[in-house]
């Protein structure tokens, strides 16, 4: 395509002001709206899999081969012996790719206050690493978090507070099995009581400082069941995964697994509704490429006169479907990127500020033993913003070939008999 | 008044002059349409489906409780055995049996089971096996054995495979399950060997997997007079009767007739949002997403409508100049821009009515099969229906098609106007 | 190397718009040699524009054999038309068909444009040109910026500035004044003398027809008269054939 066409090809589209603004528009604003709903959907499938796993769970968990999910109290990271818990922190913390790490125990007891009693599933946490994993300890509806200060202090569920009947500050036995097969048993204080909308949390669970739980269970200090850890980004987890399962293999027995495999109902959900989300932005692909296509097809159709001019000045009907398509290519690649212009400033508040549906909930929801918020953030999904750019701008030029290709096939004075 | 007629029948003709544009137009427009309620009906159907699968596994969509249950939780407070008889009798007479599927009561206590290996907190529910069939869904995830049976003997236990698994249980294995007694306030202290804790043993007789680590991992299932020896409770109480309606809609009005039926009692009628406050929410949530899909959806038709009529006034400058030249007022062309928008719209929206509900049809029946997305093959448990069903209801039809109707008509304003400013001279200029 | 520029045998064209058919050549024979200034003349729905059409490739025959530049336009290809209407035959429209996008000097390359001259050598041509036929000055003026005559005389440029064989005008004075169809015709007449581009025109201007050297009538998609007039003025009736 000379030069001399390709100028042509510009100014063809700008002799026409209207009819190009009005396919510019078509075009931009179908980008536009794509993008937005790309975004918010990829923010919904990123919000589900942080709040899924930021609660209790954190995205990747290091356990003893056999560990899990059977959480047997004897199989502790590094057999009956334990393992030196600082080196191993620190060394999975060398991998840049990890922000927070936390050790933690388990135990089953049952516990007991006043004159009632229930079986309970306790969690030992270090106060201040866990944390930086999890965000159990923002939570607390009543009383505080586990601190130092007080070591025998446990933070229960609301609903198996009330079970129950105890209140804050009250103070409870638990019993349970010890690890060399004697019964453990310890008065504890409730210095907290949770509050986090998931039944198995609120009415099942008992939080404890992890030395508590040790000495609860007889448990040497160099003997942990798990270890927590978050991730910088979130989409890496089974990759870190594996790579860690690798290196720290080495040295210990480890098995090491990402949230897919710890939450796999999560999972389902998430790619579930993921292929909701593809069919519903596919539904909308063809509504602005709808758009796209009436309008192109219009454009070049009434143009029909002047394509027959230019071949009967002597223009081969293959080069009037060139100029033709060239300046389809340059109005599509021109309208995608206004577009995108437009659609940025939405990204972008998406992404920082979110889309408060604050009205239509009020609070903290649960879905799939997921808490998702009221507030909808949005994530940036470039594979889907490329994607819908290459499929309109592929509609734009197919709708652009067609009336063309059909008006090079005329002869030339039919052609310009046209009205 | 004869010449709207001539401007109408001009009108109509005048679409058909081109046929091939103004079909192809309308299906561009009627796809539009097509699409809105495709979409509508795969985000209402997927909307009914959370709701339904959120409330069989748990206090379907309505739910009789004693009075302060659902903020205590509370395993003392019991319905006595007269009010259940009463809902009971109430559900067999003529209007509301036809919106209700199925009732089941239940006891609901925690206790723990044990076994040689391991031991674990869990939730017993006592239910009449027969009845909660009908409201749960439990009894058709089962995966090992059969539900329970018998109403009476305590002849097995079903637990989630979760459950079986930490505890290392297999169909026919032994367990312990020790319990306290209820006693519920104002009842007499029903002491079962001296001691206040009760252990009994217990065989597993069948295995369910819901996918719902809260149920798999926690519940049992025991048959209610069983589970009511077993708790020391001894006039027929229970903690909950369980409603299952045909459609969730009615959930307002069954809650109404029963807290009616039972006023004077100590009760709690609640419907499913009150019951599972979360579940509301999340459909609160789902709400808002279709809102927002929705508008967008509308808006993209709506240009997509603003576009073509534009496009459409555009190219036939020339015809009008002649028309107005010729002697025709404005506001006539515009009365004929406007009632060729009109025309067209019905066009449209008749295409996009027959080809969007057709679609519809299909997913309402056949179901839209999501199953693709698990790329490494099927799970094993799914908590949802991995086919989604769509439901449109009629309401939604009509709103879509007024709403799309509406846009076309206010948007075929702007052309209409610009048709009847066309500029004579420069109109009649050829090219 | 053929001395006819133009050689028709029995050509038919026959419009077919739905039930209706309108038969607009009904057999027509005829030979125009290298080097002619000749013209179609007859009423409105006599065939000349359709005439002029053909010979120009911008349209087929239904039946007969046309030869142009040597060439049988009827086993040529959509494509190969084009080509032959580039290279050979430049055609002057009744109403100019300038590009309105393109300035009139640009209007005028166009053709050489599509040759793949270079830019220098385009521009130096149509100056050149534009200087002969009365235009300096005004190659920068889009076609909205100039009168009728002067779009009639660019038009003229962009069919002379590839050199064709043959020039094919369709009543090319039917939008002028008559200042400006003479000057028009003037020009064209000092082309074909210099240049010996053979010039075939349709018109029912009676000055054109004065002028041109060869008056060829037609009625009813029919030769009815073929008229050579030589310089003394007498005139000498070919035969049709």
């Amino acid at each position: 395509m000379s030069g001399g066409l390709l100028q042509l090809a510009w100014r063809n589209l700008w002799r026409n002001r209207r009819r190009t603004f009005i396919t510019m528009a078509a075009i931009a604003f179908g980008y536009a709206m794509l993008l937005f709903v790309a975004c918010l959907m990829a923010g919904l499938r990123w919000q589900m899999i942080q709040n899924g796993t930021c609660l209790v769970m954190s995205q990747i968990q290091i356990h003893a081969p056999g560990y899990y999910p059977n959480r047997s109290l004897q199989k502790t990271l590094g057999g009956r012996k334990g393992t030196d818990v600082s080196a191993l922190l620190a060394s999975i913390s060398a991998d840049r790719r990890v922000s927070a790490v936390a050790p933690r125990v388990y135990g089953y007891a049952l516990l007991s206050a006043a004159h009632r009693s229930a079986g309970v599933e306790l969690m030992g946490v270090v106060p201040d690493q866990e944390p930086k994993i999890t965000t159990l300890n923002t939570q607390i509806a009543k009383g505080t978090y586990l601190t130092a200060r007080v070591p025998k202090g446990v933070v229960i569920g609301d609903k198996l507070a009330s079970t129950i009947g105890i209140e804050l500050n009250s103070e409870i036995v638990l019993l349970t099995q010890a690890a060399d097969g004697s019964m453990g048993n310890d008065v504890y204080t409730v210095v907290g009581i949770l509050h986090t909308g998931l039944d198995a949390v609120d009415r099942g669970l008992v939080l404890m400082s992890l030395s508590s739980l040790q000495d609860l269970l007889h448990l040497a200090p160099t003997r942990i069941h798990e270890v927590g850890i978050k991730l910088s980004h979130i989409t890496a987890a089974t990759a870190v995964a594996a790579a860690l399962e690798v290196r720290l293999g080495k040295n210990l027995p480890v098995r090491v697994m990402a949230w897919p495999e710890l939450a796999p109902e999560l999972a389902n959900y998430v790619q579930f509704n993921h292929g909701v989300t593809v069919v519903l932005f596919f539904i909308f692909f063809l509504v602005a490429v709808i758009g796209v296509m009436n309008t192109m097809l219009m454009a070049v159709y009434e143009r029909t006169r002047e394509f027959g001019m230019l071949m009967a000045v002597g223009m081969r009907p293959s080069q009037v479907i060139g100029l033709i398509l060239t300046e389809a290519a340059g109005l599509g690649v021109a309208s995608l990127v206004v577009g995108a212009t437009l659609g940025v400033p939405l990204l972008w508040y998406l992404q920082v500020h979110g889309l408060d549906l604050g009205g239509a909930t009020g609070g903290v929801v649960s879905v799939a033993g997921v808490v998702v918020g009221h507030l909808w953030y949005g994530r940036q999904d470039f594979p889907a913003y490329s994607q819908a750019a290459a499929g309109l701008a592929a509609t734009a030029l197919v709708s652009a070939l067609y009336p063309a290709w059909r008006a090079a096939q005329l002869r030339p004075t039919e052609a310009m008999r046209k009205v | 008044m004869t010449n709207l007629y001539l401007l109408v029948k001009i009108s109509w003709r005048n679409l058909w002059r081109n046929p091939r544009g103004t079909l192809l137009t309308a299906l561009a427009l009627g796809l539009g349409l097509a699409l809105l309620l495709i979409s509508l009906g795969l985000l209402d159907g997927g909307h009914e489906q959370t709701i339904a699968d959120g409330v069989r596994f748990g206090p379907g969509h309505v739910v009789v409780q004693a009075k302060g249950y659902q903020d205590s939780s509370s395993d003392e407070l019991l319905l006595p055995a007269q009010v259940v008889s009463n809902i009971e009798g109430f559900l067999q007479t003529g209007k509301i049996k036809q919106v209700v599927r199925g009732v089941s009561p239940r006891l609901l206590a925690t206790g723990l089971l044990s076994t040689s290996a391991s031991s674990a907190g869990v939730r017993v529910v006592g239910v009449i096996p027969k009845d909660d069939r009908a409201v749960s869904l439990i009894p058709q995830r089962m995966v090992e054995g059969t539900w329970l049976t018998s109403d009476d003997k305590l002849s097995g236990v079903v637990i989630g495979d979760e459950l079986a698994r930490k505890l290392e249980l297999k169909i026919g294995s032994k367990a312990v399950l020790m319990t306290q007694s209820l006693q519920p306030p104002g009842s007499k202290p029903v002491s079962v060997d001296g001691d206040e804790m009760q252990s009994t043993l217990l065989r597993v007789s069948g295995i369910f997997r819901t996918g719902l680590q809260a149920i798999d991992a926690n519940m049992i299932f025991v048959p209610l007079s069983a589970a009511q020896a077993l708790l020391g409770v001894s006039d027929g109480q229970v903690t909950q009767v369980a409603l299952l309606l045909v459609k969730e809609g009615d959930s307002p009005l069954v809650a109404r007739a029963l807290r009616k039926q039972l006023t004077g009692s100590p009760v709690e009628v609640l419907t499913w949002r009150e019951s599972l406050p979360m579940l509301a929410q999340i459909l609160g949530l789902d709400h808002a997403f279709n809102y927002i899909m929705n508008g967008v959806i509308l808006a993209m038709v709506g240009l997509g409508i603003l576009n073509t009529i534009l496009m459409r006034v555009l190219e036939r400058r020339y015809e009008f100049g002649v028309s107005k030249a010729l002697g025709l007022r404005p506001r006539q062309l515009a009365v004929m821009v406007v009632g060729e928008s009109l025309a067209l719209t019905a066009i449209s929206l008749t295409l996009g009515l027959v080809l969007g509900l057709s679609v519809q049809h299909y997913f309402a029946t056949a179901g839209l099969d999501l199953r693709w997305v698990f790329k490494a093959g099927l799970p094993p448990a799914l908590v949802f229906d991995p086919i989604l069903y769509s439901r449109l209801s009629v309401a939604r039809i009509v709103w879509s098609v007024s709403i799309v109707f509406a846009m076309a008509t206010i948007i075929s304003f702007y052309p209409a106007l610009k048709a009847a400013q066309t500029d004579l001279p420069d109109a009649l200029k050829v090219l | 190397m053929d001395e006819f520029a133009v050689k028709l045998k029995d050509v038919r064209r026959t419009y077919r718009t739905g039930p209706i058919e309108v038969p607009a050549l009904r057999g027509v024979t005829l030979s125009i040699g290298a080097g002619e200034f000749a013209a179609t003349a007859g009423p409105s729905g006599s065939g000349k524009t359709t005439l002029l059409n053909i010979i120009g490739g911008l349209d087929r025959a239904d039946t007969g054999e046309i030869w142009v530049a040597g060439q049988n336009l009827q086993v040529l290809s959509a494509g190969e038309l084009a080509h032959l209407r580039l290279q050979r035959i430049g055609f002057v429209f009744q109403t100019y068909n300038l590009l309105p996008v393109l300035t009139a000097l640009e209007n005028a390359e166009f053709t050489l444009l599509l040759q793949g001259m270079p830019a220098r050598q385009r521009r130096e041509k149509v100056e050149k040109l534009f200087s002969e036929i009365g235009l300096a000055g005004l190659e920068d003026r889009r076609p909205a910026e100039l009168s009728g005559g002067q779009q009639q005389r660019v038009a003229v440029a962009r069919a002379m500035v590839t050199e064709p064989a043959l020039i094919l005008a369709d009543e090319p004075t039917a939008n002028l004044d008559s200042a400006s169809a003479i000057a028009l015709l003037d020009v064209m007449e000092q082309l074909n003398q210099t240049t010996g581009t053979t010039f075939l025109f349709s018109t029912h201007d009676p000055q054109v027809m004065e002028r041109a050297h060869r008056l060829i009538r037609l009625r009813d998609g029919q030769i009815t008269g073929d008229e050579t007039r030589g310089s003394q003025g007498a005139a000498v009736t070919r035969l049709a054939g």
